[in-house]
């Protein structure tokens, strides 16, 4: 039988015993129960080492608990009355469900007016990074000439940036010009690669998208080796960008 | 910052506030646990007073008894103001040990000097060591002199399920007292 089988082996009779023991360390038998217990003890050997034990116990934890008493008597008896008072007052209550629902949701408001703050400076910082550039460039310095039609559209649409209207729309079709335009195959978006591209990233800062502000960027950066200068405003534009 | 007197007292607060609330919401149920909390920090202010005062030096329960004493007149004072409760059974301790009856004990099993050290020294190792639950039963019951049923209380358990604990745990004390025991015997 292993050790927690026998302990979980007890009887009435080791519980009874057991405050028979607790009696009689307290005084609490009578003259004649006193005798019976201690024949008791004398033959039962697992009684008497039990009694042993906890009379060793008890003597040991008296020791310990007298020790640790005098400890704290003599560390109180040095605090002054406000020392006392502010340990008694850090001890006191701690928050209840409400309280705490209240601070968790003052804190989430908190975190969420940072976070929407943030996100404004962001927004209007890059917003106005696009209208600061939004007249770098001439039109006609980055459109190449080509399809009469297309060229006016152009125009509709760098207008639409500038005004800061139908900028998803504007930002669909400019995408489609600007994948068209970077074809290894000659067609009539080809010229229009500048003119799409730097109106598609301004449209992007616009529409808050930095992300796709800057991939556009850089794709201008790299490919404008016959236009310096939009090379050097794009690397300028994707340096700022928050 | 605190210093380390301030330390000491802030340790035995929380070291014994949850049990000292069971106790008093389970004894006085007008009682709530914000009520509790406001007892225990009354309670702190004048446990410390009476220290300071000196009139706790010759005491012969523990502090902590004392002062669940003091807890239980501020719950009474509550409880008073509540006119449907009756008798209030709240007595907390059952007596305390008899120094004549533990040396009769432990005189059937005296050794030398030597042996008897060893023997102090297996106590103190197991009762700075012991299982959460025997410590709750051992500091409750032999140190502060609680009863069974106010430990119960303090803890939520049955009176029942505190004895056969205590039972099981004074085994386990005595099956570890004999291995520490030689384990120092033999070093």
């Amino acid at each position: 039988m292993t050790m927690n089988q026998e302990l979980d082996n007890i009887s009435e009779q080791d519980l009874n015993d057991d405050e028979t023991l607790m009696q009689y360390l307290r005084g609490e038998l009578s003259a004649e129960d006193e005798a019976a217990f201690l024949q008791k003890i004398q033959q039962n050997p697992d009684l008497k080492s039990r009694a042993i034990a906890v009379a060793r116990l008890i003597k040991g934890i008296e020791t310990k608990g007298v020790a640790d008493d005098e400890k704290l008597k003599s560390a109180v008896k040095k605090l002054s009355e406000k020392d006392v008072k502010k340990v008694a007052k850090k001890s006191g209550k701690k928050a209840g469900v409400w309280q705490i629902l209240t601070w968790a949701a003052a804190a989430a408001a908190v975190v969420v007016l940072v976070v929407g703050m943030r996100i404004y400076y962001v927004n209007s910082a890059n917003e106005r990074l696009a209208a600061e550039y939004e007249n770098s460039f001439q039109i006609s310095d980055v459109l190449r000439g080509g399809d009469g039609d297309l060229d006016a559209k152009m125009q509709n649409w760098r207008e639409d940036v500038v005004q800061g209207r139908n900028l998803d729309l504007t930002i669909e079709k400019l995408s489609g010009i600007f994948t068209q335009s970077q074809s290894e195959n000659y067609n009539i978006c080809t010229n229009y690669f500048a003119a799409s591209g730097w109106y598609l990233a301004l449209a992007h800062l616009k529409n808050h998208d930095p992300e796709n502000a800057k991939n556009v960027l850089k794709m201008l950066v790299e490919k404008s080796g016959d236009n310096p200068a939009l090379a050097q405003k794009a690397a300028e534009v994707l340096e700022r960008i928050k | 910052m605190e210093t380390s007197n301030q330390l000491i007292l802030s340790e035995f607060v929380p070291m014994h506030k949850e049990k000292t609330i069971g106790f008093l919401l389970r004894t006085y149920q007008c009682l709530k646990y914000d009520d509790c909390e406001d007892i225990i920090q009354d309670a702190l202010l004048v446990f410390c007073d009476k220290i300071r005062q000196g009139k706790l030096d010759k005491i012969k329960s523990s502090l902590y008894t004392f002062f669940v004493g003091i807890c239980k007149n501020k719950a009474r004072e509550f409880a008073r103001r509540d006119l449907k409760i009756g008798y209030i059974d709240d007595d907390i301790t059952c007596g305390s040990f008899s120094q004549e009856k533990l040396d009769s004990i432990l005189n059937l099993d005296n050794d030398e000097p030597e042996i008897e050290t060893a023997k102090s020294l297996a106590v103190n190792e197991i009762i700075n060591d012991l299982p959460a639950i025997c410590a709750q039963v051992f500091w409750g019951y032999f140190r502060d002199g609680f009863s069974l049923k106010t430990l119960a209380k303090m803890y939520g358990k049955t009176e029942s399920a505190m004895k056969v604990a205590k039972f099981r745990c004074s085994e386990k004390f005595k099956n570890r007292f004999q291995e520490v025991f030689y384990k120092i015997l033999n070093k």
